[in-house]
């Protein structure tokens, strides 16, 4: 066994065994229930890091065991390492260590803290073991546990009816999607057992069944990332505490999907891959324009994590996998710093409206790492979010598409200025109040300031607009030179055009010309109703039919064993007991000549002799 | 008639007498008796029936017999008494070891 093998082993180990000491010793002493867990995120970010410098150091690919063996198909347990996994392996182990400290303080006190440290460890165990996993059946498996883990921390809040509703909500619509992956895994099986995803990218599989596989994995990859018919899941999800929704539904799991279309997109044929441009175009144009309306920050951050998922998988759709799985990384980065930031927001001043959060006075350094952050989520340049989206646009090649590009990313610039404005106040001067003070926890603060500075252009490339490391490593056609003096202007341009918005006080004000989309509303009537109703017949015709004809059924049955019970006890126990009867009175007749007496054999001795004379005279 | 023909009656009689005993009579040491009685008749026999013919092989044959006869009863006392000291009971009736209980 390589030394590769054993961290990973360690590596999928160690969250999962803080999970379960938290579970077990956490009731009892709270505050290692929180610590403990830190230490072991902070040694699987390590030890992340330690394997991502090892596999490319000794450039091994993939290490694997055989796991079970159907049949004659072995199906092996096995770890892959290339340009997609390591680094999302190094960012879903960072965001989740971050995530960890973060949570010590925001939690402080709170009761049910085992419970969410062993789901939180549970989480980065699974997310960790699905980005790394290179068998189709074991990916699927860790695909199930993120989601179920999902689940378990959006009803964190258990008291509220709300949290367990959007829940159940998320959950049924991932089973939806992860039906299609179930599918997709079947019809792979009857190929002969294509799980290994490297064996799968050199198989020839036919256009036809390529189509229908993929199609099948863009429903699951549509439910997990939130993609049109499936997006209401996310924004309700954000009934869970807001470092999950910084972890979960921003930076890693929701982002399973792209990560997903990229890892297999040797499947996707032309036509899929229309279909998943289209459905992110429309994904990305919702999200947009919901955040545009939205009042409530967390909600406004899941909108617009929406969007940007919807831009991906449009990106993703024309054929830039590994753009879209750039933006993915630096989306993760910055997305999770503004939802940790919206968490402290909320705690302090224990107010959720974009407006009412305004009013109040923030600290220098909040503005700073809010500002960073927005303008990261702009696109702006000297940013990582300007960088990964300048590669996802010099990908698109199609007119159509690159305008809705470029449409998403001016609305995308509209609503972080509504962020943005919670913490600078634009145009005319508002008399701040001085309700809360932030408090400067270490742990509070830390994770929000390096997810900030992580943001900054200078740490991935020298120049501000381009990265010449990025389109090597992962063969991206670089920007030429139209594309970034544009992407400069529009995004300037847009910024400007924001900024006079907000100073008139009209950006607040933009949603409400915007028709409201009751989307919830449409899959109530169409899916929902249609559902219940159709349970509620069958649930009716089990009993008036199925339940009536089995009680027939029986009832027959049973007048049958009647009968049967009758008829055995009198006639056939009858007759053997008159048998036995017959017999016990032979017996008992021939036994009173053999009752042990001597003389009485003597008597009938003799008798016998004295009739034998007579005879024979 | 000749009156030792007479005698082969007593036997007879005395057969029957000893027959009935042993049948009848529900004490060890009777039966014993009674089986003595019959023994004797059939001496009684051979006496007549050795004097009728004037041989007096019958009569020698009667010696050993009755030897043999107070053997016999020697035997038969001592297992009676044997019986009577392990059952506490001279009567063969009671005496139902191995005989199952009455149902």
């Amino acid at each position: 066994m390589s030394s590769l093998s054993r961290m990973v082993i360690l590596l999928l180990a160690m969250p999962l065994a803080g999970s379960l000491v938290t579970l077990i010793i956490g009731k009892k002493k709270l505050v290692l229930a929180s610590l403990l867990p830190s230490i072991s995120a902070f040694l699987t970010l390590v030890l992340s890091f330690l394997i991502a410098w090892q596999s490319t150091n000794t450039s091994q690919a993939a290490v694997g065991w055989e796991w079970f063996t159907i049949g004659k198909q072995a199906i092996a347990l096995s770890f892959e390492f290339n340009r997609l996994t390591i680094p999302l392996m190094v960012i879903v182990a960072t965001i989740s260590f971050l995530v960890h400290i973060y949570s010590i303080s925001f939690f402080k006190g709170d009761q049910s803290l085992p419970r969410y440290y062993s789901t939180l460890g549970l989480f980065t165990f699974s997310m960790l073991g699905l980005t790394l996993s290179g068998n189709l059946l074991q990916l699927f498996i860790f695909w199930e546990l993120v989601g179920a883990c999902s689940y378990l921390l959006i009803g964190y809040y258990r008291q509220k009816p709300e949290a367990s509703a959007a829940a159940t909500k998320s959950f049924i619509m991932n089973k939806i999607g992860d039906s299609g992956f179930l599918v997709a895994l079947m019809i792979l099986w009857s190929l002969g057992g294509l799980l290994e995803i490297s064996s799968l990218e050199t198989s020839s599989i036919s256009i036809e069944i390529k189509t229908l596989i993929s199609i099948s994995i863009l429903l699951a990859i549509f439910s997990k990332s939130a993609q049109f018919p499936f997006h209401t899941w996310l924004p309700d999800a954000m009934e869970g505490p807001t470092p999950v929704s910084a972890l979960i539904h921003s930076a890693t799991m929701v982002a399973a999907g792209v990560f997903l279309i990229t890892r297999l997109h040797f499947l996707f044929t032309p036509a899929t891959l229309q279909v998943a441009a289209i459905v992110g175009a429309i994904t990305a144009l919702i999200g947009g324009l919901n955040a545009l309306k939205e009042k409530d920050i967390k909600r406004l951050l899941a909108w617009s994590t929406l969007s940007q998922l919807g831009l991906m998988i449009m990106v993703a759709g024309n054929a830039g996998f590994n753009a879209s799985f750039v933006h993915l990384l630096s989306h993760a980065i910055f997305k999770a710093g503004l939802f940790l930031v919206a968490g402290i927001l909320i705690a302090t001043y224990s107010n959720y409206d974009v407006k009412n959060l305004s009013t109040q006075k923030k600290p220098a350094w909040l503005v700073i790492t809010v500002s960073i952050l927005c303008l990261s989520l702009m696109g702006l340049p000297l940013t990582i979010g300007f960088l990964s989206k300048e590669f996802m646009a010099a990908q698109v090649q199609s007119t159509i598409f690159l305008g809705i590009f470029f449409l998403v990313s001016l609305i995308s610039i509209l609503y972080s200025v509504r962020l943005l404005a919670v913490v600078i106040p634009f145009g005319k001067k508002i008399e701040l109040e001085q309700i809360g003070k932030v408090s400067i926890s270490g742990f509070l603060f830390l994770p929000v300031i390096i997810l900030a500075i992580a943001s900054v252009w200078i740490f991935y490339s020298p120049s501000p607009v381009s990265a010449q490391w990025i389109s090597e490593q992962w063969n991206l056609k670089a920007p030429d030179n139209i594309h970034t003096i544009f992407g400069i202007v529009w995004v300037t341009g847009g910024l400007l055009f924001a900024y006079f918005m907000a100073r008139n006080g009209e950006i607040n004000r933009i949603g409400r010309f915007l028709p409201a989309i009751p989307f919830d509303h449409f899959l109530q009537k169409i899916f929902i109703r249609p559902v219940f109703f159709m349970a509620d017949t069958s649930r009716r015709f089990d009993a008036l039919v199925l339940d009536k004809g089995l009680h027939g059924i029986a009832y027959i049955n049973f007048s049958i064993a009647l009968f049967t019970r009758w008829f055995d006890e009198n006639i056939i126990d009858g007759i053997t007991d008159f048998i036995a009867y017959i017999s016990k009175l032979i017996g008992n007749l021939l036994r009173q000549f053999v009752a042990g007496k001597i003389q009485s054999y003597i008597w009938w001795t003799v008798l016998a002799v004295i009739i034998l004379f007579m005879i024979m005279r | 008639m000749n009156p030792i023909m007479s005698l082969p009656v007593l036997a007879t009689v005395l057969f029957c007498i000893g027959l009935l005993v042993v049948i009848f009579k529900k004490n060890t040491i009777m039966i014993l008796i009674g089986l003595e009685l019959m023994l004797n008749s059939a001496n009684l026999n051979l006496i007549a029936f050795s004097s009728y013919r004037a041989d007096a092989d019958g009569q020698l044959l009667i010696l050993f017999i009755l030897i043999v006869a107070v053997c016999e009863a020697a035997v038969g006392l001592a297992i009676a008494l044997r019986v009577y000291r392990y059952y506490q009971t001279s009567i063969p009736e009671n005496i139902s070891e191995l005989k199952e209980t009455a149902s």
